[in-house]
Order: C-alpha cells, then sequence, then structure tokens
C-alpha cells in the first residue's frame, strides 16, 4: 500500500521527529510512503482566521501536492480536519476533486485502525502511564476517540482518566496569540486536572506546544510528546 | 410608520428570498418518555424525584380526612376557591377549616386541573386562586388519579375542552395556566440546592384514585 | 451595574484572571454542574431526534416570522392582552414609561428576563422614580451587588457562597457563617414584602405561541409565577424570535429547553399566560402587555446564515460547554449574551464593527455543536463573521500582512522552506518578543522548540 505523509507547517517546523517516526510507523506497518516536495500549508490558519481567499488559494496547494496519492496521512488531526471537512466547501469548483482528496485523508492513528486494521504495534510501552488529550479536531471533526488510546493501550501502557482530557487546552492557532490570557488559563485547566503520568501525548503538534510552553511556564517536569513518537516507542524495536 | 408595520417589513425584506422551512410535525412520534405504561406510576415518579411527596387514597372523603389532619399542624390556612369543597366534604360545617388570606398562610390546599405523567406536574389553573397556589410555604393539592394525563400535549388538549368549552377566541384556554412539578428551589446561592425560595418549599400531591 | 460593549474583551477577561480567581473556580465548578446534568438529561432521551425536530419547528416560525407574529398578536387581542410593538430598545422603554405613567405605578418586581437586561429597562425605571426589584435569586444577589448577570441561567454563577454571605451581612446583618438555606430565607422575606407590594410585574417570554397568543415562561423559583400573578398590571418583554406555532410545540421545547439548560424534566414552574384575570378567576392582574421587540433582531434575520442564531431558546448549554467561557464568566464579553451564542448574534445585532472582538474569542474547538438543543452551528457562524470582520477590514494589518505573506509563500515550496529554515534559527525565546503575534505568545508560555532540522531536511537525508 502506498501512502503520502503530509508533515504539515507546523509538524516540519517544531515536530520534525514525529513526523520522521511517523514515517518510520508507516514503513513498519507496510506502507510506501512518500514525501511530495511541495506540500506546505493546509490553509487552515488563514481559514480560521476569516480569510477565505487565502485560505483557498492553499488549499489548491495542497490539493495539486496529494492529487495522485492513494492515502494522504497526517501527524495532526486540526489538518487533516481542514481538509476533509472544510475543503469540499472552499473549492466548489472542484468539488469532486477536493471531495476525493477528503475521502483519501486521514489523521495517522485513525488511518492506522481504520485503513490498515492495526490493534497491536508491540509492547514498548509496558509500565508507562500516558495522558491523552483528544485534539478539538480529530476528535470533533474527525470522531477519532478511542483510535490512538487502544493503540496506546495495546502497546502495554496504562491510559489514566482525566477530568478534563477532551476539553480544548486553548492553542486554536492564531487564537492563542491573540487572546493569549484566556488561552493560557485554558491550558492551565487542562495542567491542574492532570494526574500524574510519565507523559501527555496527543494527535496534534499545535496542543502540545501550547501545553508544554505552559507547562514549562510553570516547572511542570511532566513531558509533553506527540503520539507518532510515543506509538513508535510502542513499536519496541 | 408604526413599529409594527416597520418590523413586519423587515422581517418580509430579511425572508424574501430564503427557502421555508417546513415544520416537522407532532412531537408525539417518538415520544411520550415514559418509563412505565401508567401514567400514575410516572407522575408520582417524576414528581418525588423533582422534590415533591406524593400520598394516595381510594376516596375523597378519606383523602380529605387525611388533608385535614395534615393541615390541623399548621397555625393559618387557605383554601382554593375549587378545593373548598373537597376539602370540607363530609365535615360539619362547624368542622370546617378556617382559612386566612394566602398571604398569610402557612399552608394552603388547592385543586388542580389536572396532571401530567410524562414530566411529573400538576396543572393549576386560576378559578382556584393563583394566590392560593403560591404563596403558603407548604402547598397540599388534590389530584383526580382520572386526570392524570400521559404527556404535555394530551393535559393541554384536556385543558382547552374542559375549562372553556367552545371557547374558541382566547384558543380555549384559561387566563393563565401555571404547571407545578417541584417545590420551589435555586442554587444561585454558591451553587447550593435551597427549596422553598419564593414559592411552596414544599409540595404535596394528594391522589384521589375513584372520582 | 452595565455593560460597556464588546471592544474591551481581551483587556476584561486578562482581568478576570489576574484580579479575580474567585471568579473562574465558581464559574468553572458551576458550569460543571450544569454539564454533568445535560449530559445526563440528553442520555434518558433520543436527544439526536428531539434537537432535529426543535432545529425544523424553529426554523420553520422563522421563515414564516411575520405571519405567525400577526397571529400571536391577533390571538393575544382576543384573549384580552394589549400587544405593543417595539423597533428599539429606546422604543421599548417609551412604552414601559407610558404604561407607568397610565397606571400610576411606584413599584415593580422583576422576574429574570435576559431581554430586560439588554433594553436597560431597570435603570430606566429608576430614572422615572420607579422602585424596581428583580426576584430571581441571582438577579437579586447581582442587583444588591449591582453588577450585571454572568451568565444567561444562573445569573450570579461567578459569585461564591463567601461573596453572598458577605454581601447579605453588609445588607441585612445576618452571621456571616449563615448557610445557603438561612440567606435564602432572608431573601424569601424581604422579597415577600415586595411582591405583595408591586403594582406592576416584569417578565421576560422563552415562548410565544401564535396559536393561542400564550406567553410560556420556565423557572424553578416561583418568582415569575409570582410577578406574573399578584401585581396589578403584568408587562412581558418578548423578543420577536420567541415565536412557536403550535401550543404543541411547547409541549416539547419546554422539556427540550429544560433539560438543555439545568438538565431537569421541566422547570419546577412552567407558566403559560393567555391575558389578564377574566369572570370566574380568583385573582390575577388586571392587564396584560406584552411588548414585541426587535432591536436588532431583523437585522440578524436578514443575513444569509447567522440567522440561523436566532434560534436560541436561551439555554446557556453552549457557555456551560465553552472552554472560553469557562475562564472568565460573561462579564468580558461586555454584553448581555455573553459566551458562544453572544459572539455569533452581537455582530448581527449590533453590528460586526461594535461586536468586534467577540467572533475571535474562541478557539472553535466545536464543544457548543454537540450541546444546542436548537443545533445552531456556532463554530460556521463564528467563522461567517470572521470573513465579514475582514472584508470589513476590521482586523489588524500586521495580522493581514502577515498572512497574506505566508499565503504567497506556501503557493511556493521552496520560499516557504527557506523562510521555515530562518524562523528555525531565530531564539524564539529571546528574540520572540519583537516579533508580532510570537511577542504576545510567549508572554503567557515558553517559546516553541523548534526541531533542529526541519522534517523536510530529515527526509532528504534519509530517514532509517
Amino acid at each position: 500500500m502506498k501512502a503520502a505523509l503530509f508533515a504539515t507547517c507546523l509538524g516540519d517546523q517544531f515536530y520534525a521527529d514525529a513526523c520522521a517516526d511517523a514515517v518510520r510507523l508507516l514503513r513498519y506497518a507496510g506502507v510506501d510512503v512518500d514525501v511530495p516536495q511541495s506540500q506546505t500549508c493546509c490553509g487552515q490558519p488563514a481559514y480560521n482566521a476569516g480569510r477565505k481567499p487565502e485560505a483557498i488559494r492553499m488549499a489548491y496547494q495542497t490539493l495539486d501536492t496529494f492529487d495522485s496519492a492513494d492515502y494522504v496521512v497526517l501527524p495532526s488531526g486540526s489538518c487533516a480536519g481542514m481538509i476533509r471537512c472544510f475543503y469540499p466547501d472552499l473549492m466548489n469548483n472542484e468539488l469532486e476533486r477536493a471531495q476525493d482528496l477528503a475521502a483519501r485523508t486521514y489523521e495517522l492513528s485513525h488511518f492506522l485502525v481504520e485503513v490498515l486494521g492495526i490493534r497491536d504495534l508491540g509492547s514498548g510501552l509496558k509500565g508507562k502511564r500516558i495522558a491523552y488529550h483528544h485534539s478539538c479536531h480529530a476528535l470533533r471533526e474527525l470522531g477519532v476517540c478511542d483510535h490512538p488510546i487502544s493503540l496506546l493501550k495495546n502497546c502495554g501502557a496504562e491510559v489514566v482518566s482525566w477530568e478534563a482530557d477532551e476539553e480544548c487546552c486553548g492553542f486554536g492557532g492564531l487564537f492563542s496569540a491573540k487572546l493569549p490570557e484566556v488561552s493560557a488559563a485554558m491550558a492551565d485547566r487542562k495542567l491542574d486536572t492532570l494526574p500524574g503520568v510519565d507523559f501527555v501525548t496527543s494527535t496534534d503538534g499545535g496542543c502540545l506546544l501550547q501545553l508544554s510552553g505552559r507547562g514549562d511556564r510553570h516547572r511542570l517536569s511532566v513531558q509533553f510528546r506527540h503520539l507518532a513518537s510515543v506509538l513508535w516507542e510502542g513499536v519496541g524495536l | 410608520m408604526t413599529a409594527r408595520s416597520s418590523i413586519l417589513d423587515r422581517v418580509r425584506i430579511a425572508l424574501a428570498n430564503r427557502e421555508v422551512v417546513a415544520h416537522p410535525g407532532s412531537f408525539e412520534g417518538w415520544r411520550p418518555f415514559m418509563h412505565s405504561g401508567n401514567p400514575t406510576e410516572q407522575f408520582t415518579e417524576m414528581f418525588e424525584k423533582a422534590g415533591g411527596e406524593v400520598v394516595s387514597f381510594k376516596t375523597q372523603a378519606e383523602a380529605s380526612l387525611w388533608v385535614r389532619g395534615f393541615l390541623a399542624d399548621f397555625d393559618s390556612l387557605s383554601v382554593g376557591e375549587l378545593a373548598r369543597g373537597r376539602l370540607n366534604e363530609d365535615a360539619e360545617p362547624d368542622k370546617w377549616i378556617e382559612e386566612t388570606d394566602p398571604s398569610a398562610a402557612e399552608a394552603g390546599a388547592s385543586l388542580a386541573f389536572g396532571a401530567v405523567a410524562e414530566t411529573g406536574s400538576l396543572i393549576m389553573t386560576p378559578q382556584d386562586g393563583r394566590r392560593a397556589q403560591l404563596l403558603p410555604p407548604v402547598h397540599v393539592v388534590f389530584l383526580d388519579q382520572a386526570k392524570i394525563y400521559k404527556g404535555l400535549s394530551e393535559g393541554f388538549v384536556a385543558l382547552k375542552n374542559e375549562v372553556l368549552p367552545g371557547d374558541n377566541e382566547s384558543g380555549g384556554l384559561p387566563s393563565a395556566v401555571g404547571l407545578h412539578s417541584g417545590p420551589s428551589k435555586s442554587a444561585d446561592i454558591g451553587q447550593v440546592l435551597v427549596k422553598g425560595v419564593h414559592g411552596p418549599g414544599r409540595v404535596v400531591a394528594v391522589i384521589i384514585e375513584s372520582a | 451595574m452595565s455593560f460597556s460593549g464588546p471592544k474591551h474583551y481581551r483587556v476584561e477577561s486578562a482581568k478576570s484572571l489576574k484580579d479575580r480567581p474567585s471568579v473562574r473556580a465558581s464559574v468553572t465548578s458551576a458550569t460543571d454542574t450544569f454539564n454533568a446534568n445535560r449530559s445526563d438529561a440528553y442520555s434518558q432521551i433520543d436527544s439526536d431526534l428531539w434537537r432535529d425536530w426543535a432545529r425544523d419547528v424553529k426554523s420553520h416560525a422563522l421563515t414564516n416570522l411575520d405571519q405567525y407574529l400577526e397571529q400571536a398578536e391577533t390571538q393575544l387581542l382576543a384573549n384580552g392582552a394589549k400587544v405593543h410593538w417595539a423597533d428599539t430598545a429606546h422604543d421599548a422603554l417609551r412604552l414601559l414609561e407610558e404604561i407607568v405613567r397610565d397606571h400610576g405605578i411606584s413599584t415593580a418586581v422583576k422576574a429574570k428576563s435576559m431581554l430586560s437586561e439588554e433594553l436597560g429597562i431597570n435603570e430606566h425605571l429608576e430614572d422615572l422614580g420607579v422602585h424596581v426589584r428583580e426576584t430571581d435569586l441571582g438577579e437579586y444577589i447581582i442587583q444588591l451587588i449591582g453588577e450585571p448577570p454572568s451568565h444567561i441561567v444562573g445569573p450570579a454563577i461567578h459569585r461564591s457562597l463567601e461573596d453572598c454571605q458577605r454581601l447579605f451581612h453588609e445588607k441585612f446583618g445576618t452571621p456571616l457563617d449563615d448557610g445557603p438555606d438561612a440567606l435564602a430565607a432572608t431573601a424569601r422575606e424581604a422579597l415577600r414584602e415586595e411582591f405583595l407590594a408591586a403594582d406592576l410585574g416584569i417578565s421576560g417570554g422563552n415562548f410565544l405561541v401564535a396559536e393561542t397568543g400564550t406567553v410560556a415562561l420556565i423557572e424553578n423559583e416561583g418568582n415569575i409565577r409570582l410577578s406574573t400573578s399578584l401585581p396589578r398590571v403584568h408587562i412581558a418583554l418578548v423578543g420577536i424570535e420567541k415565536i412557536v406555532p403550535r401550543l404543541e410545540d411547547v409541549s416539547g421545547f419546554v422539556q427540550l429547553t429544560s433539560r438543555a439548560a439545568t438538565g431537569q424534566p421541566i422547570g419546577n414552574f412552567f407558566s403559560l399566560i393567555q391575558g389578564p384575570k377574566r369572570d370566574g378567576d380568583i385573582d390575577g392582574p388586571e392587564e396584560v402587555h406584552v411588548i414585541l421587540v426587535d432591536n436588532g433582531r431583523t437585522r440578524l434575520l436578514a443575513d444569509d446564515k447567522a440567522w440561523e442564531a436566532l434560534r436560541c431558546v436561551r439555554c446557556g448549554a453552549c457557555l456551560n460547554i465553552c472552554p472560553v467561557y469557562r475562564q472568565t464568566g460573561g462579564h468580558p464579553y461586555g454584553w448581555t449574551y455573553s459566551g458562544p451564542i453572544g459572539a455569533i448574534i452581537a455582530p448581527g445585532m449590533l453590528g460586526i464593527e461594535e461586536a468586534m472582538p467577540l467572533p475571535y474569542a474562541s478557539s472553535l474547538c466545536g464543544a457548543c455543536v454537540d450541546e444546542c438543543p436548537v443545533r445552531i452551528p456556532i463554530p460556521e457562524l463564528l467563522l461567517h463573521w470572521r470573513e465579514k470582520a475582514v472584508e470589513k477590514g476590521l482586523t489588524s494589518a500586521i495580522e493581514s500582512a502577515g498572512i497574506k505573506a505566508y499565503t504567497k509563500a506556501a503557493e511556493r515550496p521552496a520560499i516557504f522552506r527557506a523562510a521555515g529554515a530562518m524562523l528555525r534559527h531565530i531564539p524564539l525565546e529571546a528574540g520572540g518578543r519583537a516579533l508580532p503575534i510570537l511577542s504576545d505568545w510567549v508572554k503567557e508560555r515558553s517559546a516553541p522548540k523548534s526541531s533542529k532540522k526541519s522534517f523536510m531536511q530529515q527526509w532528504k537525508e534519509g530517514i532509517e
């Protein structure tokens, strides 16, 4: 099976190692991974800022990049949600192509479970206590809920219950810079309710930047790690 | 131009090119929300869950006897216009309840028009007196079991048909209807539940099984 | 006492978080309770079916609004009520003033009504020399404190028990350790006298039934029933969007709204008011006036997308679930309606210029849309208003230039990567403070740590 990895702009710069781990994971699962070089940004920052014309331009860039891929896999629920849920509306001139891309696009753990039918990756997380943060867009736009959690559990991890696990971390892209005080309070709500764990993981680098940035400010010792890296560790090679 | 016509004009302009949405029809298809097929049981369960009390008697005479005993614990009493006859049924005139204005009463008795099982609600009408239903801290309400309707809609239909039959002008409803589904309550002070804030803090439904 | 408009949202929200941490604690705890109760109440019914039905009834009513308003008016008049129409808040206040003068009214009791807050009823009546008393316990508390409501359903949820104990101690000399029961009893006694003495009762209306001319009101305390039963005159302020076609519709809406708002099957008191006291009634008001208020609603109705927000039944579920609202409560929004619903109706009712920056006061997490009983597409409408804000040039020039430059780069992958490489080499913790957007980011958090090598670089070099 062939799939193209869309590292996303944020992944490329800030979670490069996690993107590399996503490649390793996919290869381990028998996928022939390609990384098209013309990929840049899905356009979500512009879209959420109310700038549709700019978002449309980036959407076309992405559409052209991944036109020929069998599947497009992203280490991000938020960018995958942008393509799956909003591209068809944005590109009504090319509705069929947009819908086709949307149908082929998956967040990484979603792809592993739904498309590849993987349940067990390995046992590399034995003895680890992990808190899973639901990225809002993975959870509510894509319906990715149990997929990552079951993969983590099947790697031997204990995924602890967390009162605020489904609450927004306060990242929200530009939101976190426009209204930094409220955004930080939202992260604090997550961190204040966080049980004792070895690390926090999530499908999305944006959430992790927010939570780790705020955690670091509070001098918390807990680690915030991208799901791709945690799952790769779970393979236990 | 009057405000009326300017508002209606603006509404019409706003709707000029708007697709009209059809009414989805009755709320009944996937209701009633009933735990059991028995309206009395359902009413009792819902009313008690909301903090109300329910007692049940075979006949009006037994119910009245119990209520008179219940009210004997209070120093001042008010009685709704429709409840008076029920309350004093079988009692000698010199044993009739001594009444005071609802604003001064520690407890009051009323007669419900009926009740709704689905929501556990007593249906109260102004023919009985609204002050008597609201001012006393303790409220005892006679309810005929035959008039416990399954759902709210059935209760509304019964109201239209019985209180003002044939009165199409006012839609057949009384001037005001109050549904009482439990005691007065609030959680506005520190999110702690408190009963008896303005209306009755204690409400007892007295079901009469045979009308 | 009153709101100063949404434009200070950022400053006010930051101030609330910094200066009044107890607000965040109270609001979080209260909304946790609301959320748990609603979730339980939804789980007992087929809430998807209920909500589809409610959405369609409301959309039906709104897309036939002119006819239903006329029908409601006809029916109310037949019931013996008086009907007035108000274009603006100013009109509504003038109508109120006329009724007050005609009836020589000196005291009024008010049942909780967000519309009355929107119109500024209390201040106006006080200027006319009318003593106005809020009777909902939460509204009473904030009236005594002198602040506006913080939540549509629980106006005083930002206030702790300790706040109330201190307030009652100051106002009534009650012991500082009086519990909620004792405090409520004190309020009951004070308010009972006012109920019995009042000439006028003022209420809002949850629903206005066109078929029967019924103003329907949901509550738990009994203060609405008292305010609409005891005084000789009752005025109901009703927004024109409150219309439902048939009495039977109300049987669904009262249950769904109660479940969404407080998780109850029905509010403990539910009033259906058709008109004034009739022959054969023991008591009740001699006159019932219904004031139908526009005040920006037709402006919202005219918006091809955002009109759907007029379906709102003011249950507060979107506030309770909103992680943004939960940090501060409603005051920083600077307007009567706060939270997600406030952010999508403010631009339509006040104009987008006046409503800024509320459409941006959301992380677009989408939690609200899953809870709304009438399925208002809240995140979509937030985006809709953001687009309008951009069209009107209401966003910052730096942001605009930044996104334009970013887009240009994103269309040229080589440039995009070169820019990324540059960014990666800026020491963000120190250098970030000098950059727009990032400077606000690092105020509250440590700067993001760039990867040593970009993923694209790693890919080029080969991933083992």
